[in-house]
């Protein structure tokens, strides 16, 4: 499901407004760290429970602490931040990775019991009381809707749009503003928001938007995108709604070309575009243009994807969270590091499903630029120096960065062309045939109808083991599915026995 | 013991742009002695294929003919013509002189320092400086041994990619480095002649700036194969022919289905035919115990008659023509051009029955005609080569 979060400034809240909205803040982050310490206190082997299991602990009695806070609106809310955050934390304890248990908000009262405290205090443990003192946790609205937590609103004949969110409970309900006359209507469904004369639980704030806002705004209001959950958080004096959108995804197109992307020497990333009978068309280096941190990730990743759209490709990376791809040498680092092109992919992958392209492939690593596109020898003797390549088998030179990336385009041309090798030897009148690849043996009379024996023996094994679902012997299946002559997968090698 | 044999083989590209290469290489054998030398001529194109082509006769001619290094020298010098533009008559030039116990003398001027392997590794030769006629040479002498390989080069190869690829040329150092990485047991002398040529011609990008040649020597032992082609007239010899086969020191070959199945009778081993028909046009091979290749007969002869003349007639660089596949004329081909000094051909004249057939346009005539073309084809190739008729 492709999501995309964005973030909408509150236009200058009032005074008042700006009261209202911390308070809220105050009421939900309290209650939040209230109620965690309380079930915290009372479950301490809290980690190793499943999460329905901590979904239980959150009782009535338990989020009835949200009273004393008038935190109703937010108990749902509260409820599922909460679920979140305890699976989080249990799944890091469960991995066997240090992690204390959660605080999300410290007070004065934590400040004097480490004060008071007669065990020895470490500066860790100060400082993390001093950073969350009269912290703020981001506000969680989890439902869309007219009279759901939050809505957006628009006024008619402008592009004004505004939200509305529910923050008080009946106890502390707001009067309606006689001033609060404008015309706003609901952007999903277009009808008007109608101002009771009783008081009201809710705020209509404006929203400073921008055109990137109000592009999303507008998909809002077609249909194309659709609200789910929202946060509210403060930095600094400002105030920002993030909102997390939904879009129904686009079917992808069927690529014509393949974009294999690697790591580069000369510039960041270095990519090859190629046809798809291997053909090479195109390639170049892929640079973030001084960008920084996550913009920087942002940059290689939005230059990457209009690749791929302008040439209708798929896309091909390699996956290193488990392999190297043996770029790095002892006095020399690639510019992006294996972790920085890992979130590269994930980022790719979940944008190229909101722009309807096809969704990359990921494949080993291994060897991408130790392997000759000529003669297919891999060794790491072909590498001469950092970025030539020279292969000891059969001279093929070339930069190493765009041969690496060409070997990554035509990675799948290769696995599909790929056959499967047999082993066979013949002794005593019988002939036995043996597949690593598939685990599977088996021997017959030699003779002219040996071969076809075998053949069939292979269709039957492969449907069987469709049943246990097996992603490797299903993927041999389809390749060997593909046509008609199973012989065109399979290569035989003889073997002294 | 026996004399070493020296396989060697060479080749080059040609500037960019030009149509005659001005480097040149004179393989001779003088008694017994192998000499090699490799001749560069200053510039390119015609006046420099001149100069090379000149030098590397003087050098063979009279290394051959018994002449001192010295006079060898000076007779360069006096002979070759001076160019109007530069006012200077130069070629670099290298020789090696090996006697057949593996005794060798290098000589080299102005040309990029011959490399020595043993064991895939670099071997240092020691040289010395002497100087004739003003000329500063470099000397060297060593004793080679089997599976030892020299290779000389121009300089055309030490600046492979300068501008292109690599900014300061491929360098010696890179070279030596990547010979090193290349090198493979079996590596014969075409092979690796062939990969730098082919290294430089990558790194050129398919443009080379200055004419490029590689020289590749390779010491082996002798080593003759043994190549019985059809059964005999009289049946009685099948069984001293095919004793004289499995006792034979060498490489042992079985050409045809009714001379193998001799073979398998009285030797009490399995044939054993292999399934996989690599080419459409060459029958199977088979296997029996103790030969090192058992192919079918005439159809197989005739396609390694084939693949041995595309290998002699090959153009400058010897374009691989034995592609190394599996089919039992390619493995057969690439038996007597690779791992054989010599082949003693034993072909026996005996009447295929099936042959007999009007409708079979082969017959006997043909088999001998096809061994002996391949005969002749091999003894240009440098092969000592017997043909045996019972």
């Amino acid at each position: 499901m492709p999501y995309k979060t964005i973030s909408l400034k509150l236009l200058r809240p009032s005074r008042v407004k700006r009261n209202f909205l911390d308070n809220a803040l105050e009421r939900y982050s309290l209650s939040f760290e209230q109620i965690l310490r309380r079930i915290g206190s009372l479950n301490p082997n809290l980690a190793a429970l499943s999460k329905t299991q901590q979904q239980k602990l959150l009782d009535t009695e338990v989020m009835s602490i949200a009273d004393n806070y008038d935190a109703q609106p937010f108990k749902d809310a509260l409820k599922m931040d909460i679920s979140m955050l305890l699976s989080s934390y249990s799944g890091r304890v469960k991995a066997g990775m240090q992690s204390n248990f959660p605080i999300t908000r410290t007070d004065d009262e934590d400040i004097n019991k480490i004060i008071n405290s007669d065990e020895k205090v470490t500066k860790r443990q100060i400082n993390a009381v001093f950073d969350k003192l009269g912290n703020y946790r981001p506000l969680l609205l989890c439902r869309f809707g007219i009279n759901r937590d939050y809505s957006i609103l628009k006024q008619n004949n402008t592009d004004g749009y505004y939200v509305k969110v529910y923050l008080f409970n009946l106890k502390n309900a707001i009067p309606v503003n006689g001033n609060e006359n404008k015309p706003l209507k609901y952007i999903t469904n277009g009808e008007e928001l109608t101002h009771t004369r009783r008081k009201k639980r809710y705020l209509i704030l404006p929203l400073q938007t921008g055109d990137w806002q109000k592009k999303h705004l507008k998909e809002i209001e077609q249909g194309m995108a659709m609200p789910k959950s929202a946060v509210l958080v403060k930095k600094g004096h400002e105030y920002f709604l993030n909102v997390r959108l939904w879009y129904e995804p686009i079917s992808a197109f069927s690529a014509k070309t393949y974009l294999g992307v690697v790591r580069g020497v000369t510039g960041e990333l270095c990519y090859h575009i190629c046809s798809r009978n291997g053909e090479g068309l195109e390639t170049g280096i892929i640079s973030s243009n001084k960008n920084r941190g996550k913009n920087r990730v942002h940059h290689l990743a939005n230059s990457i994807l209009k690749l791929a759209a302008d040439n209708k490709s798929q896309l091909v990376l390699y996956n290193l969270t488990t392999r190297s791809d043996s770029l790095n040498q002892s006095d020399w680092i690639a510019s992006v590091s294996p972790s920085e092109y890992t979130e590269l992919e994930q980022m790719v992958t979940y944008k190229s499903e909101l722009q309807g392209l096809p969704a990359p492939v990921s494949v080993s690593p291994s060897g991408v630029f130790y392997k000759c596109p000529c003669c297919t020898s891999f060794k790491y003797a072909n590498r001469m120096d950092r970025n030539i390549f020279l292969c000891t088998n059969c001279g093929f030179s070339g930069r190493l960065e765009e041969i690496g990336a060409g070997n990554l385009a035509r990675a799948l041309i290769t696995y599909k062309r790929n056959k499967l090798n047999v082993h066979y030897y013949q002794q005593h009148g019988e002939i036995h045939f043996y597949c690593k690849a598939l685990g599977l043996s088996y021997s017959c009379t030699d003779g002219s109808h040996a071969l076809n024996s075998f053949y069939k023996y292979i269709y039957t094994y492969l449907i069987e083991s469709q049943n246990k679902k097996n992603k490797k012997l299903t993927s041999i299946y389809k390749k060997l599915s593909s046509s008609d002559d199973i012989s065109e997968h399979i290569k035989l090698i003889p073997v002294k026995n | 013991m026996n004399s070493l044999y020296y396989e060697t083989s060479y080749g080059s590209l040609i500037k960019n742009g030009e149509e005659l290469c001005g480097d040149k290489v004179e393989v001779v054998k003088v008694a017994n002695d192998t000499i090699i030398v490799l001749a560069d001529g200053l510039g390119s194109g015609v006046k420099a294929n001149i100069l090379a082509s000149l030098t590397s006769k003087i050098v063979a001619t009279m290394l051959s003919a018994g002449a001192d290094i010295p006079d060898v020298v000076e007779t360069i010098a006096s002979t070759l013509p001076v160019c109007s533009e530069r006012q200077v008559a130069y070629s670099t030039f290298s020789f090696i002189r090996i006697d057949p116990e593996g005794w060798a003398h290098l000589i080299e001027f102005d040309n990029p320092e011959a490399v020595f392997l043993r064991g895939g590794k670099r071997l240092l030769a020691n040289r010395e400086q002497i100087v004739i006629g003003g000329k500063t040479l470099k000397e060297a002498r060593l004793k080679l041994e089997p599976g030892d390989m020299c290779i000389m080069f121009s300089d055309g190869v030490v600046h492979a990619g300068v501008g292109k690829l690599l900014n300061l040329g491929w360098q010696h150092d890179n070279v030596v480095d990547y010979i090193e990485k290349a090198y493979k047991k079996d590596s014969t002398a075409h092979s690796l002649q062939n990969l730098l040529l082919s290294a430089c011609d990558n790194l050129y990008m398919q443009a080379p700036g200055d004419d490029t040649t590689v020289v590749v020597c390779r010491v082996i032992p002798p080593n003759t194969a043994y190549v019985m082609v059809g059964p005999p007239v009289d049946k009685s010899d099948d069984e001293k022919l095919v004793n004289r086969l499995l006792s034979f020191n060498g490489t042992k070959i079985v050409c045809g289905g009714t001379t193998s199945q001799i073979v398998s009778r009285i030797s009490g081993r399995e044939l054993i035919t292999k399934l996989d028909y690599i080419r459409p046009d060459v029958p199977p091979v088979g296997t029996i115990e103790g030969i090192d290749l058992v192919t079918e007969g005439v159809i197989t002869l005739g396609r390694t008659l084939d693949i041995i003349k595309k290998y002699e007639t090959g153009t400058v660089g010897r374009e691989n023509s034995l592609n190394y596949k599996n089919d039992g004329a390619s493995l057969l081909a690439q038996t007597l051009i690779n791992k054989c000094t010599g082949v003693k051909f034993v072909v026996g004249r005996a009447l295929n029955p099936a042959h007999q057939n009007p409708d079979m346009p082969i017959d006997l005539s043909i088999k001998l005609r096809l061994v002996e073309d391949i005969a002749e084809s091999l003894k240009r190739l440098d092969k000592k080569v017997e043909i045996e008729y019972h």
